[in-house]
């Protein structure tokens, strides 16, 4: 069976549905764009009580759904899904488990960690992996896969990841050290990401990026256009779940492409 | 990693389970009324048309609320909507009679959010008074131009959190809600330790002829007082419509509506016996007939009941005010919402924010309104607070009165069913309904008179009666507009007139 990513989408910001459309078409998936419409807190109630307005609103999701759909090529497989939830987080999650989803697409939008509320948020709770899309325009095509690595003892895990990634998907991929000189990276670190790599089955090249901060560091790399990045969940991740990591945060905010975040020990 | 997938499914979940336990639906309950707020704008004004027997008044006025209140729920659970009344009571009587009832819902809740935010504004300099020990900020409220300034920047902030469609969550609720009842019994215990010391002003003690509803004076003063009455227990029936909600659905939405009568009524009562016996009825200082402390009847009292502790007064009504000044906005909103929806206004108003889903158009013109509306009447009446809280009552009336008759009618085929549907479906929502209409028609006609209320007039006619029958008036021009230029909805095509058909 095909497999499935859940979008999400709020009726507005076109771009992370064509990024979906790209994603799609590069990887061979098929998509399910979730629109969540929220239910009423009663503890957030009107004063004084009047109706739920759920109803009427999810009336007018169905013809933002139409809308995005006509954003997709036709030879895309792009479902749509209005449901209701108490929290949109909430919703997309009902939703990638209804659709057996692979991953979950959500726009990067703004905020003060670089992601929005929604981003964030599924960003500490997805058991599927989380992909970020920035806030322009696609490239034609998803043809280079990078995957970020620390000194960790995660760092397996996510290359283990990044390795069925390009069995599957037949790109190339890179593997990505940052090292920041000014928080005191260890010189080592290039050694054991190189023993790391030549363990890996499929072949990939090793990038490393240096600098004094993040910023520096992910901008001495030469991103593909059409790239797209993995990184791993934190440690404090749990059990079969998406956390990200203060490192991995600060490189969000920097990276140019999409950033897939795994979900710790996901199998 | 072993974690099963169906722990994580499970956790997943667990962002935002909107279930709600005993406690929690009380805590709704008396949020909805927000009694810090309801007490300080109401006791005045009913005690001024009740005199002593505000005991009385309380106790019966809530007697037609919760008559209506099980129509209410009978509807909710035939026909859950948006529109609520609007939608109910097209159904039942035909777009017309329908059509006013959203509109008669909509004055109040514009009503509403003006009072609001008025007192909000006078309790705001009041407490800056407080805490920085200087009396002439508090002064700052009466002075015309910066009184509506404030309310219009206060207005504005509501309008923009809900447009967002932030809403208060359950913690803010918790707080708020401990904080009022808290603050309250404060309130009550200080002033019955004055009167037992000898220390309050007028020192009365308990009377069981406060407790008489028929020792008030005149039916007009008794249609009054209930109008009052109906205005400070509104909103907590929606306590009864939250049964899909509620943990243990088959005890616990029962249990919550007495468990929230229950503390609502007996708050009400401490409160009520606790000014009264306090300051007494009198027409001077601090007697609650002295016009000048009548409309705000907490900021006069609470300094010489609470002491220096009277600033918790002030923050609890302004916080209480401010939380119900943002819930309120949702009401308007949603009810233009829903009517635009069905082609009964513009459908502009039924328009939705797509990244807030809020009802973006519908929430900044019922704060247009209510900040013109502010800003008239704090011009043209003396008491501007007082007379919009006595036209509220009169708008609630109205529109639970038809919404309770819509029941009644909606179910004409059902009341043989059983005792159960008979009396909530039919004896209760009559009796309930009937009763309001009565009071709102003897308020109407005594407010005609120019010495009503606060005695604000136009022109030799009560203001409060302008505002009401102006209002409603209004909204017949509007229906009509709207009939020339959208006929639709006016010939059934989105509502059309039924009936329950279960027995």
């Amino acid at each position: 069976m095909n497999r499935r990513y859940v979008v999400a989408h709020d009726g507005g910001a076109r771009e992370t549905l064509r990024w979906s459309g790209v994603l799609a078409s590069s990887l061979d998936v098929g998509l399910d764009v979730v629109i969540v419409v929220r239910s009423d807190d009663p503890f957030g109630g009107p004063y004084p009580p009047v109706g739920d307005v759920t109803g009427v609103i999810t009336e007018q999701a169905q013809d933002w759904a139409r809308e995005a759909l006509a954003e997709f090529p036709a030879d895309l497989d792009v479902r749509s899904d209005v449901r209701t939830a108490g929290s949109v987080p909430e919703g997309l999650l009902d939703a990638v488990a209804d659709h057996d989803a692979a991953a979950v697409v959500v726009g990067a939008g703004a905020g003060p960690f670089g992601v929005g509320p929604v981003a964030r948020t599924l960003l500490h709770a997805s058991p599927v992996p989380v992909i970020l899309v920035p806030r322009r325009e696609p490239p034609v095509r998803i043809d280079q896969l990078y995957v970020a690595v620390g000194t960790r003892p995660g760092a397996a895990a996510v290359l283990h990841e990044a390795q069925e990634a390009a069995v599957r998907t037949g790109l190339p991929l890179h593997v990505v050290s940052l090292l920041e000189l000014d928080s005191g990276a260890d010189p080592d670190e290039v050694a054991r990401v190189h023993a790391l790599v030549s363990d890996l089955a499929v072949n990939a090249s090793v990038e490393v990026g240096r600098g004094r901060t993040m910023a520096e560091a992910v901008g001495s790399i030469d991103w593909a256009a059409g790239g797209l990045l993995l990184v791993g969940s934190s440690r404090l991740a749990q059990g079969r779940q998406t956390f990200l990591g203060p490192t991995a945060a600060r490189m969000l905010r920097h990276v140019p492409v999409p950033v897939v975040v795994v979900p710790r020990g996901e199998r | 990693m072993t974690a099963a997938p169906e722990k994580a499914a499970t956790e997943a979940k667990g962002l935002g389970d909107g279930r709600v336990g005993l406690l929690g639906a009380v805590v709704i309950g008396v949020s909805t009324i927000a009694p810090a707020y309801t007490l300080t704008g109401a006791l005045g004004p009913t005690a001024s048309v009740v005199g002593d027997h505000l005991p009385a008044i309380f106790l019966v006025g809530f007697v037609p609320m919760l008559l209506v209140a099980l129509g209410y729920r009978a509807l909710n659970s035939a026909m859950p909507d948006a529109g609520t009344t609007f939608t109910w009571s097209s159904r039942a009587f035909g777009p017309w009679i329908g059509w006013m009832g959203g509109w008669g819902l909509l004055a109040a809740t514009v009503l509403v959010l003006s009072n609001l935010a008025g007192i909000a504004v006078d309790f705001f300099y009041l407490m800056l008074a407080q805490l920085t020990g200087n009396d002439s900020l508090a002064e700052l409220a009466t002075n015309v131009p910066v009184n509506v300034a404030t309310c219009l920047v206060f207005m504005a902030l509501a309008c923009w959190v809900s447009y967002r469609g932030l809403e208060a969550t359950k913690v803010v609720q918790y707080v708020l809600v401990a904080f009022q009842l808290l603050v309250l019994g404060w309130f009550a215990v200080s002033a019955f330790v004055h009167v037992a010391n000898g220390s309050a002003p007028a020192g009365l003690s308990i009377d069981p002829g406060w407790f008489n509803p028929l020792g008030v004076d005149s039916f007009s003063s008794f249609a009054a007082g209930i109008s009052l009455s109906v205005f400070i227990y509104w909103g907590w029936d929606v306590v009864l419509t939250m049964n899909e909600e509620t943990e243990g659905a088959r005890t616990t939405p029962g249990r919550a509506a007495l468990a929230t009568i229950g503390v609502i009524v007996v708050l009400y009562l401490t409160m009520a016996l606790a000014v009264l016996s306090f300051s007494g009825t009198g027409t001077e200082g601090l007697g609650l007939g002295n016009e000048e402390i009548q409309e705000n009847i907490f900021a006069a009292l609470a300094g010489p009941v609470m002491g220096p502790f009277a600033v918790l007064m002030s923050l609890s009504v302004l916080a209480s005010s401010a939380a119900s000044l943002q819930s309120t906005f949702i009401s308007p909103a949603r009810t233009m919402l829903a009517m635009g929806h069905y082609g009964a206004l513009p459908a502009k108003y039924a328009r939705v924010n797509r990244r807030f889903q809020s009802p973006g158009y519908a929430t900044v013109v019922a704060a247009v309104v209510a900040s013109v509306f502010y800003a008239v009447m704090r011009v043209l009446s003396e008491d501007v607070l007082w007379d919009t809280i006595s036209a509220l009552g009169m708008m609630v009336c109205f529109y639970y009165g038809i919404t309770a008759l819509a029941c009644v009618w909606y179910f004409r085929g059902s009341w043989r069913g059983s005792v159960k549907s008979f009396l909530s479906t039919f004896l209760a929502p009559l009796v309930g309904g009937v009763l309001l209409l009565v009071f709102f028609v003897q308020t109407a006609v005594d407010s005609m008179d120019p010495e009503y209320g606060s005695g604000s007039q136009v022109g030799g006619i009560g203001l409060v009666f302008l505002l009401g029958a102006g209002v409603l008036a209004l909204g017949v021009v509007v229906m009509v507009v709207q009939f020339v230029r959208r006929p639709g909805f006016f010939r059934g095509e989105t509502i059309s007139v039924g009936r329950s058909t279960t027995p």
